[in-house]
Protein backbone atom coordinates (compact mmCIF):
# COMPACT_ATOMS: atom_id res chain seq x y z
CA UNK A 1 0.00 0.00 0.00
CA UNK A 2 2.61 2.34 0.64
CA UNK A 3 4.15 1.66 -2.59
CA UNK A 4 1.17 2.70 -4.41
CA UNK A 5 0.97 5.43 -2.80
CA UNK A 6 4.45 6.27 -3.63
CA UNK A 7 3.26 5.40 -7.38
CA UNK A 8 0.55 7.41 -7.45
CA UNK A 9 1.76 10.69 -5.52
CA UNK A 10 4.62 10.41 -8.23
CA UNK A 11 2.34 9.98 -11.30
CA UNK A 12 0.03 12.48 -10.18
CA UNK A 13 3.02 15.15 -9.60
CA UNK A 14 4.16 14.23 -13.04
CA UNK A 15 1.84 14.69 -14.99
CA UNK A 16 0.49 17.92 -13.62
CA UNK A 17 3.75 19.77 -15.05
CA UNK A 18 3.58 22.09 -17.83
CA UNK A 19 4.28 21.16 -21.16
CA UNK A 20 6.89 21.50 -23.40
CA UNK A 21 5.87 22.63 -27.15
CA UNK A 22 7.72 20.41 -29.56
CA UNK A 23 9.71 22.99 -31.05
CA UNK A 24 11.70 23.75 -27.78
CA UNK A 25 12.95 19.87 -27.78
CA UNK A 26 15.82 19.97 -30.04
CA UNK A 27 18.55 19.32 -26.55
CA UNK A 28 16.13 16.78 -25.41
CA UNK A 29 16.24 14.80 -28.65
CA UNK A 30 20.38 14.33 -27.87
CA UNK A 31 21.70 11.11 -27.34
CA UNK A 32 23.05 12.87 -23.78
CA UNK A 33 19.68 13.37 -22.66
CA UNK A 34 18.62 9.92 -23.46
CA UNK A 35 17.45 8.14 -20.27
CA UNK A 36 19.92 4.76 -21.35
CA UNK A 37 22.13 5.90 -23.99
CA UNK A 38 23.54 2.34 -24.67
CA UNK A 39 20.51 -0.31 -24.10
CA UNK A 40 22.39 -3.64 -25.37
CA UNK A 41 25.65 -2.87 -22.76
CA UNK A 42 23.14 -2.17 -20.19
CA UNK A 43 21.88 -5.12 -20.54
CA UNK A 44 24.86 -7.34 -19.44
CA UNK A 45 25.63 -4.51 -16.61
CA UNK A 46 22.23 -4.89 -15.46
CA UNK A 47 22.35 -9.16 -15.32
CA UNK A 48 26.14 -8.53 -13.39
CA UNK A 49 24.19 -6.54 -11.17
CA UNK A 50 20.95 -8.73 -10.30
CA UNK A 51 23.58 -11.46 -9.67
CA UNK A 52 26.27 -9.34 -7.79
CA UNK A 53 24.00 -7.11 -5.38
CA UNK A 54 20.86 -9.52 -5.01
CA UNK A 55 18.94 -5.91 -5.95
CA UNK A 56 16.79 -5.40 -8.66
CA UNK A 57 14.70 -3.16 -10.14
CA UNK A 58 15.30 0.04 -12.16
CA UNK A 59 16.93 -2.13 -14.81
CA UNK A 60 15.49 -4.89 -16.96
CA UNK A 61 17.35 -8.05 -15.34
CA UNK A 62 15.45 -9.65 -12.38
CA UNK A 63 16.14 -13.62 -13.50
CA UNK A 64 17.66 -15.64 -16.23
CA UNK A 65 21.19 -17.06 -16.19
CA UNK A 66 24.28 -15.25 -16.20
CA UNK A 67 28.06 -16.81 -16.67
CA UNK A 68 29.14 -14.95 -13.63
CA UNK A 69 27.11 -16.40 -10.75
CA UNK B 1 -9.06 -14.56 -3.30
CA UNK B 2 -5.76 -15.30 -1.82
CA UNK B 3 -2.50 -12.81 -3.54
CA UNK B 4 -1.43 -15.51 -5.02
CA UNK B 5 -4.05 -16.57 -7.46
CA UNK B 6 -4.65 -12.33 -8.24
CA UNK B 7 -1.11 -12.22 -8.94
CA UNK B 8 -1.49 -15.08 -11.65
CA UNK B 9 -4.84 -13.55 -12.84
CA UNK B 10 -2.73 -10.03 -13.11
CA UNK B 11 0.31 -11.50 -15.36
CA UNK B 12 -2.01 -13.96 -17.55
CA UNK B 13 -4.35 -10.70 -18.05
CA UNK B 14 -1.18 -8.91 -19.18
CA UNK B 15 0.56 -11.47 -20.91
CA UNK B 16 -2.59 -12.00 -23.14
CA UNK B 17 -3.82 -7.98 -23.47
CA UNK B 18 0.38 -7.01 -24.02
CA UNK B 19 2.52 -7.59 -26.29
CA UNK B 20 5.76 -5.65 -26.49
CA UNK B 21 9.13 -4.44 -26.08
CA UNK B 22 10.63 -1.07 -25.87
CA UNK B 23 14.35 -1.68 -25.39
CA UNK B 24 15.67 0.57 -28.95
CA UNK B 25 14.47 4.29 -28.58
CA UNK B 26 13.09 5.25 -31.83
CA UNK B 27 11.60 3.18 -35.11
CA UNK B 28 13.96 2.74 -38.16
CA UNK B 29 13.05 3.81 -42.10
CA UNK B 30 11.31 0.77 -43.93
CA UNK B 31 13.80 -1.93 -44.97
CA UNK B 32 16.53 -0.84 -42.76
CA UNK B 33 18.61 -2.59 -40.20
CA UNK B 34 21.39 -2.57 -37.94
CA UNK B 35 23.44 -5.07 -36.44
CA UNK B 36 25.43 -4.85 -33.22
CA UNK B 37 28.34 -6.75 -32.23
CA UNK B 38 29.50 -6.66 -28.31
CA UNK B 39 31.80 -8.31 -26.35
CA UNK B 40 31.66 -8.72 -22.25
CA UNK B 41 35.32 -9.61 -20.71
CA UNK B 42 34.61 -9.96 -17.05
CA UNK B 43 37.22 -10.55 -14.06
CA UNK B 44 36.07 -11.35 -10.70
CA UNK B 45 38.68 -11.15 -7.85
CA UNK B 46 38.12 -12.20 -4.51
CA UNK B 47 39.13 -14.32 -1.33
CA UNK B 48 36.12 -13.47 1.38
CA UNK B 49 33.85 -15.58 -0.17
CA UNK B 50 32.37 -17.56 3.46
CA UNK B 51 30.18 -20.12 0.84
CA UNK B 52 33.05 -21.43 -0.41
CA UNK B 53 33.45 -25.20 0.13
CA UNK B 54 37.14 -25.30 1.09
CA UNK B 55 37.07 -22.36 3.04
CA UNK B 56 39.33 -20.66 0.92
CA UNK B 57 37.23 -17.96 0.18
CA UNK B 58 37.82 -17.79 -3.52
CA UNK B 59 35.38 -16.76 -5.83
CA UNK B 60 37.47 -15.41 -8.74
CA UNK B 61 35.75 -15.47 -12.04
CA UNK B 62 36.81 -14.69 -15.79
CA UNK B 63 33.72 -14.54 -18.51
CA UNK B 64 34.00 -14.12 -21.83
CA UNK B 65 30.45 -13.18 -23.10
CA UNK B 66 31.05 -12.10 -27.19
CA UNK B 67 26.96 -11.23 -28.44
CA UNK B 68 25.47 -10.02 -31.93
CA UNK B 69 21.76 -7.67 -31.72
CA UNK B 70 20.29 -7.66 -34.71
CA UNK B 71 17.12 -5.29 -35.57
CA UNK B 72 15.04 -4.85 -38.71
CA UNK B 73 12.71 -2.66 -39.61
CA UNK B 74 9.73 -4.73 -41.59
CA UNK B 75 6.91 -2.39 -41.96
CA UNK B 76 7.12 1.64 -41.11
CA UNK B 77 5.76 0.73 -37.67
CA UNK B 78 6.70 -3.22 -36.91
CA UNK B 79 10.58 -3.83 -35.75
CA UNK B 80 11.54 -7.58 -35.13
CA UNK B 81 14.63 -7.58 -33.27
CA UNK B 82 17.01 -10.91 -32.05
CA UNK B 83 20.44 -11.28 -30.02
CA UNK B 84 22.43 -14.14 -29.21
CA UNK B 85 24.90 -14.34 -26.36
CA UNK B 86 27.52 -17.23 -25.60
CA UNK B 87 29.38 -16.86 -22.29
CA UNK B 88 32.42 -19.04 -21.87
CA UNK B 89 34.00 -18.80 -18.59
CA UNK B 90 36.51 -20.07 -15.76
CA UNK B 91 35.36 -20.25 -12.62
CA UNK B 92 37.37 -21.63 -9.36
CA UNK B 93 35.24 -21.97 -7.03
CA UNK B 94 31.26 -22.29 -8.19
CA UNK B 95 31.34 -25.80 -8.85
CA UNK B 96 34.34 -27.12 -6.41
CA UNK B 97 32.81 -30.00 -4.82
CA UNK B 98 34.31 -32.55 -6.59
CA UNK B 99 37.51 -33.33 -9.08
CA UNK B 100 35.39 -33.12 -12.21
CA UNK B 101 34.09 -29.93 -11.62
CA UNK B 102 35.87 -27.84 -9.78
CA UNK B 103 39.79 -26.56 -8.62
CA UNK B 104 39.76 -28.74 -5.83
CA UNK B 105 40.25 -31.26 -8.52
CA UNK B 106 41.54 -30.57 -12.06
CA UNK B 107 39.12 -26.85 -12.05
CA UNK B 108 36.13 -27.17 -15.00
CA UNK B 109 37.59 -24.94 -17.80
CA UNK B 110 35.60 -23.38 -20.95
CA UNK B 111 32.26 -23.66 -19.40
CA UNK B 112 29.49 -22.37 -21.72
CA UNK B 113 25.99 -20.55 -21.77
CA UNK B 114 23.95 -19.78 -24.73
CA UNK B 115 21.30 -17.44 -24.79
CA UNK B 116 19.08 -16.24 -27.83
CA UNK B 117 16.00 -14.39 -27.59
CA UNK B 118 13.76 -12.87 -30.29
CA UNK B 119 11.28 -9.91 -30.32
CA UNK B 120 9.08 -7.47 -32.11
CA UNK B 121 7.83 -3.98 -31.10
CA UNK B 122 5.23 -1.92 -32.44
CA UNK B 123 4.28 1.66 -33.13
CA UNK B 124 0.98 2.61 -33.36
CA UNK B 125 0.05 6.46 -32.73
CA UNK B 126 0.92 7.52 -28.90
CA UNK B 127 1.31 3.87 -28.62
CA UNK B 128 4.16 1.90 -28.56
CA UNK B 129 3.97 -2.28 -27.43
CA UNK B 130 5.96 -5.55 -27.97
CA UNK B 131 7.29 -8.94 -26.58
CA UNK B 132 10.27 -11.03 -26.57
CA UNK B 133 10.74 -14.08 -25.74
CA UNK B 134 14.48 -15.60 -24.16
CA UNK B 135 16.13 -18.84 -23.43
CA UNK B 136 19.42 -19.41 -21.35
CA UNK B 137 21.10 -22.43 -20.92
CA UNK B 138 24.20 -23.57 -18.92
CA UNK B 139 24.86 -26.47 -16.69
CA UNK B 140 23.76 -25.88 -13.71
CA UNK B 141 20.76 -23.23 -15.00
CA UNK B 142 18.20 -22.78 -17.61
CA UNK B 143 15.62 -20.47 -17.75
CA UNK B 144 13.19 -19.34 -20.34
CA UNK B 145 11.01 -16.09 -20.16
CA UNK B 146 8.78 -14.11 -21.35
CA UNK B 147 8.30 -10.31 -21.35
CA UNK B 148 5.80 -7.73 -22.54
CA UNK B 149 6.12 -4.09 -22.98
CA UNK B 150 3.79 -1.45 -23.33
CA UNK B 151 3.61 2.24 -22.99
CA UNK B 152 1.72 5.57 -23.79
CA UNK B 153 2.35 9.02 -24.71
CA UNK B 154 0.08 12.03 -23.26
CA UNK B 155 0.06 15.44 -23.73
CA UNK B 156 1.90 16.17 -26.44
CA UNK B 157 4.33 13.22 -25.60
CA UNK B 158 5.22 15.04 -22.63
CA UNK B 159 4.15 12.56 -20.14
CA UNK B 160 4.73 9.01 -20.91
CA UNK B 161 3.67 5.98 -18.86
CA UNK B 162 4.83 2.32 -19.44
CA UNK B 163 3.65 -0.87 -17.94
CA UNK B 164 6.55 -3.85 -18.10
CA UNK B 165 5.40 -7.47 -17.52
CA UNK B 166 8.47 -10.20 -17.52
CA UNK B 167 8.11 -13.89 -16.49
CA UNK B 168 10.74 -16.67 -16.03
CA UNK B 169 10.48 -20.40 -16.25
CA UNK B 170 14.40 -21.57 -14.88
CA UNK B 171 15.40 -24.47 -13.36
CA UNK B 172 18.34 -25.02 -11.38
CA UNK B 173 20.73 -27.87 -10.35
CA UNK B 174 21.50 -27.90 -6.50
CA UNK B 175 24.20 -29.78 -4.30
CA UNK B 176 23.11 -32.52 -1.59
CA UNK B 177 25.14 -34.58 1.16
CA UNK B 178 28.34 -33.05 0.15
CA UNK B 179 29.81 -34.21 3.53
CA UNK B 180 32.20 -35.42 2.44
CA UNK B 181 32.49 -33.25 -1.31
CA UNK B 182 33.50 -36.60 -2.89
CA UNK B 183 30.23 -38.02 -2.16
CA UNK B 184 28.28 -35.22 -3.10
CA UNK B 185 25.17 -35.52 -5.89
CA UNK B 186 23.33 -32.96 -7.75
CA UNK B 187 19.66 -32.95 -8.60
CA UNK B 188 19.28 -31.10 -11.66
CA UNK B 189 15.75 -29.48 -13.25
CA UNK B 190 14.82 -28.02 -9.84
CA UNK B 191 12.55 -25.31 -10.84
CA UNK B 192 12.40 -21.46 -10.15
CA UNK B 193 10.18 -18.99 -11.50
CA UNK B 194 10.45 -15.62 -11.25
CA UNK B 195 7.77 -12.85 -12.58
CA UNK B 196 7.90 -9.39 -11.84
CA UNK B 197 5.75 -6.32 -12.97
CA UNK B 198 7.94 -2.68 -13.60
CA UNK B 199 5.39 0.85 -13.78
CA UNK B 200 7.51 3.12 -15.07
CA UNK B 201 6.19 7.47 -16.18
CA UNK B 202 8.84 10.09 -17.69
CA UNK B 203 8.04 13.83 -17.47
CA UNK B 204 9.49 16.44 -19.60
CA UNK B 205 10.05 19.11 -17.08
CA UNK B 206 11.89 21.92 -19.33
CA UNK B 207 13.65 22.21 -21.95
CA UNK B 208 17.13 21.00 -20.74
CA UNK B 209 15.44 18.47 -18.06
CA UNK B 210 13.30 15.28 -18.26
CA UNK B 211 12.69 12.67 -14.90
CA UNK B 212 11.68 9.18 -15.00
CA UNK B 213 10.13 7.18 -12.04
CA UNK B 214 9.72 3.55 -11.89
CA UNK B 215 8.69 1.00 -9.31
CA UNK B 216 9.48 -2.79 -10.07
CA UNK B 217 7.72 -6.01 -8.39
CA UNK B 218 9.20 -8.96 -8.73
CA UNK B 219 8.03 -12.42 -6.67
CA UNK B 220 10.80 -15.72 -7.16
CA UNK B 221 9.16 -19.32 -6.01
CA UNK B 222 10.83 -22.48 -5.88
CA UNK B 223 14.91 -22.97 -5.08
CA UNK B 224 16.11 -20.07 -4.62
CA UNK B 225 19.56 -21.46 -3.26
CA UNK B 226 22.74 -20.99 -5.53
CA UNK B 227 24.32 -24.55 -6.88
CA UNK B 228 27.62 -24.03 -4.48
CA UNK B 229 26.59 -22.15 -2.16
CA UNK B 230 27.54 -23.98 1.66
CA UNK B 231 27.56 -22.77 5.14
CA UNK B 232 29.67 -23.19 7.63
CA UNK B 233 27.58 -24.91 10.95
CA UNK B 234 30.08 -25.59 13.92
CA UNK B 235 33.24 -26.61 11.45
CA UNK B 236 31.12 -28.67 9.20
CA UNK B 237 30.25 -27.65 5.38
CA UNK B 238 26.37 -27.94 4.58
CA UNK B 239 24.54 -26.72 1.71
CA UNK B 240 22.75 -22.99 2.04
CA UNK B 241 18.90 -23.11 2.83
CA UNK B 242 16.79 -20.59 1.78
CA UNK B 243 13.05 -20.16 1.90
CA UNK B 244 10.95 -20.62 -1.50
CA UNK B 245 9.56 -17.66 -1.83
CA UNK B 246 10.65 -14.05 -2.15
CA UNK B 247 9.46 -11.05 -3.12
CA UNK B 248 11.43 -7.87 -3.89
CA UNK B 249 10.71 -4.46 -4.25
CA UNK B 250 12.55 -1.52 -5.73
CA UNK B 251 11.56 2.66 -6.58
CA UNK B 252 13.89 4.66 -8.74
CA UNK B 253 13.90 7.56 -10.24
CA UNK B 254 16.27 9.31 -12.96
CA UNK B 255 16.77 12.95 -13.51
CA UNK B 256 18.84 14.09 -16.79
CA UNK B 257 19.81 17.98 -17.26
CA UNK B 258 21.53 19.38 -20.04
CA UNK B 259 24.18 21.95 -19.27
CA UNK B 260 24.63 23.00 -22.92
CA UNK B 261 23.88 21.16 -26.33
CA UNK B 262 27.03 18.85 -25.83
CA UNK B 263 27.37 18.11 -22.27
CA UNK B 264 24.33 16.82 -19.86
CA UNK B 265 24.21 15.22 -16.33
CA UNK B 266 22.30 12.02 -15.22
CA UNK B 267 21.54 11.47 -12.14
CA UNK B 268 19.72 7.99 -10.90
CA UNK B 269 18.46 6.45 -7.34
CA UNK B 270 17.15 3.32 -6.44
CA UNK B 271 15.37 2.33 -3.47
CA UNK B 272 15.68 -1.41 -2.19
CA UNK B 273 13.84 -3.99 -0.30
CA UNK B 274 12.87 -7.40 -0.08
CA UNK B 275 10.75 -10.04 2.39
CA UNK B 276 14.15 -11.85 2.92
CA UNK B 277 15.28 -8.20 5.36
CA UNK B 278 17.35 -7.18 2.34
CA UNK B 279 17.53 -3.09 1.99
CA UNK B 280 19.76 -1.55 -0.52
CA UNK B 281 20.36 2.33 -1.65
CA UNK B 282 21.97 2.86 -4.98
CA UNK B 283 22.83 6.29 -6.61
CA UNK B 284 24.68 6.99 -9.98
CA UNK B 285 25.87 9.94 -11.35
CA UNK B 286 27.37 10.21 -14.94
CA UNK B 287 28.39 12.74 -17.15
CA UNK B 288 27.57 12.61 -21.02
CA UNK B 289 29.23 14.48 -23.29
CA UNK B 290 29.02 15.34 -27.11
CA UNK B 291 32.45 15.28 -29.40
CA UNK B 292 33.36 16.12 -32.72
CA UNK B 293 29.93 18.10 -33.31
CA UNK B 294 28.06 14.95 -31.62
CA UNK B 295 29.48 12.22 -34.07
CA UNK B 296 30.94 10.80 -30.79
CA UNK B 297 30.12 10.46 -27.24
CA UNK B 298 31.74 10.58 -24.07
CA UNK B 299 30.09 8.67 -20.50
CA UNK B 300 31.84 9.31 -17.08
CA UNK B 301 30.03 7.90 -14.00
CA UNK B 302 30.49 6.61 -10.66
CA UNK B 303 27.97 4.60 -8.98
CA UNK B 304 27.68 3.96 -4.84
CA UNK B 305 25.41 0.74 -3.71
CA UNK B 306 25.42 -0.19 -0.17
CA UNK B 307 23.14 -3.17 0.84
CA UNK B 308 22.32 -5.09 4.11
CA UNK B 309 22.68 -8.30 4.66
CA UNK B 310 19.38 -10.97 4.39
CA UNK B 311 17.93 -12.20 7.72
CA UNK B 312 19.14 -15.48 7.36
CA UNK B 313 23.03 -14.51 6.33
CA UNK B 314 25.83 -15.40 9.12
CA UNK B 315 29.27 -15.79 8.13
CA UNK B 316 29.58 -19.36 9.98
CA UNK B 317 26.69 -21.01 12.08
CA UNK B 318 26.91 -21.94 15.55
CA UNK B 319 24.15 -24.96 15.31
CA UNK B 320 21.99 -25.63 12.02
CA UNK B 321 19.26 -23.12 11.12
CA UNK B 322 16.23 -23.52 9.25
CA UNK B 323 17.39 -21.02 6.88
CA UNK B 324 20.84 -20.29 6.62
CA UNK B 325 23.15 -18.70 3.96
CA UNK B 326 26.61 -17.43 3.71
CA UNK B 327 27.36 -16.30 0.45
CA UNK B 328 28.70 -12.81 -0.02
CA UNK B 329 26.29 -11.47 -2.30
CA UNK B 330 23.60 -11.20 -0.07
CA UNK B 331 26.01 -9.92 2.78
CA UNK B 332 26.05 -6.47 4.08
CA UNK B 333 28.39 -4.58 2.08
CA UNK B 334 28.97 -1.45 -0.10
CA UNK B 335 30.98 -0.72 -3.41
CA UNK B 336 31.89 1.72 -5.21
CA UNK B 337 32.17 1.99 -9.40
CA UNK B 338 33.61 4.11 -11.78
CA UNK B 339 33.33 3.67 -15.54
CA UNK B 340 34.10 5.52 -18.70
CA UNK B 341 33.06 5.03 -22.03
CA UNK B 342 33.78 6.12 -25.38
CA UNK B 343 31.73 5.87 -28.67
CA UNK B 344 33.19 6.88 -31.61
CA UNK B 345 31.52 7.25 -35.43
CA UNK B 346 33.10 5.81 -37.59
CA UNK B 347 30.69 6.47 -40.58
CA UNK B 348 30.51 4.47 -43.91
CA UNK B 349 32.21 1.18 -43.13
CA UNK B 350 32.98 -1.68 -46.19
CA UNK B 351 33.35 -4.59 -44.93
CA UNK B 352 33.54 -8.23 -46.77
CA UNK B 353 32.62 -5.92 -50.16
CA UNK B 354 28.80 -4.67 -48.59
CA UNK B 355 28.76 -0.97 -47.89
CA UNK B 356 27.31 -0.32 -44.34
CA UNK B 357 26.13 3.09 -42.90
CA UNK B 358 26.55 4.78 -40.05
CA UNK B 359 29.21 2.56 -38.27
CA UNK B 360 29.86 3.23 -34.44
CA UNK B 361 32.84 1.86 -32.52
CA UNK B 362 32.60 1.99 -28.54
CA UNK B 363 34.42 0.81 -25.86
CA UNK B 364 33.75 0.91 -21.92
CA UNK B 365 35.51 -0.08 -18.94
CA UNK B 366 33.53 -0.28 -15.52
CA UNK B 367 35.81 -1.22 -12.19
CA UNK B 368 33.99 -2.26 -8.84
CA UNK B 369 35.48 -2.77 -5.04
CA UNK B 370 33.39 -3.67 -1.87
CA UNK B 371 34.51 -2.84 0.95
CA UNK B 372 34.88 -6.50 2.10
CA UNK B 373 37.75 -6.63 -0.49
CA UNK B 374 35.93 -8.38 -3.49
CA UNK B 375 36.58 -6.67 -6.46
CA UNK B 376 35.42 -7.02 -10.50
CA UNK B 377 36.46 -5.17 -13.78
CA UNK B 378 34.55 -5.75 -17.11
CA UNK B 379 35.71 -4.65 -20.93
CA UNK B 380 32.66 -3.89 -22.91
CA UNK B 381 33.84 -3.41 -26.56
CA UNK B 382 30.97 -3.31 -29.53
CA UNK B 383 30.92 -2.55 -33.30
CA UNK B 384 27.68 -1.04 -34.79
CA UNK B 385 26.08 -0.74 -38.04
CA UNK B 386 23.28 -0.20 -40.51
CA UNK B 387 22.76 -1.36 -44.11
Amino acid sequence: MKMLLIIGGCLMMLSSCANVPQIDRGILAKRIMQFDPHPEETIFQDEVRAFREGAIGGGKAVGGGCGCN
Amino acid sequence: MDVIKLQRILLSTFLVVLSIQSAFAEMMEKGKTKVKTLLNVYTQKSSTGKQVLDNSGNEDVTVIEPEIFVKHQITADTEINASFTIDTWTAESDTILDGKTGASGEGKKGQARVAPTIGVRREVGKSKYGMNLGFSSEYDYTSKNVSANYEHSFADDNFTLGLGVQYYADTVSLFSDITPPANAKITKDLTRDIYAINIGASQILTRKDIVEVSATLANSKGRLESTAGTVDVGGTREVEVLPGKRSRNAISGKWVHAFSDEMAFNLSYRNYFDDWGAKAHTIRGAYLIALREEQDFLEIALRYHSQGAVDYYKDRFGSAERFMTSDSDMSKFSSIEPSIMYSRSLGGLNMFGVNFQDAEWANSVTYSKRNTGLHYTYLQTSLAFFF
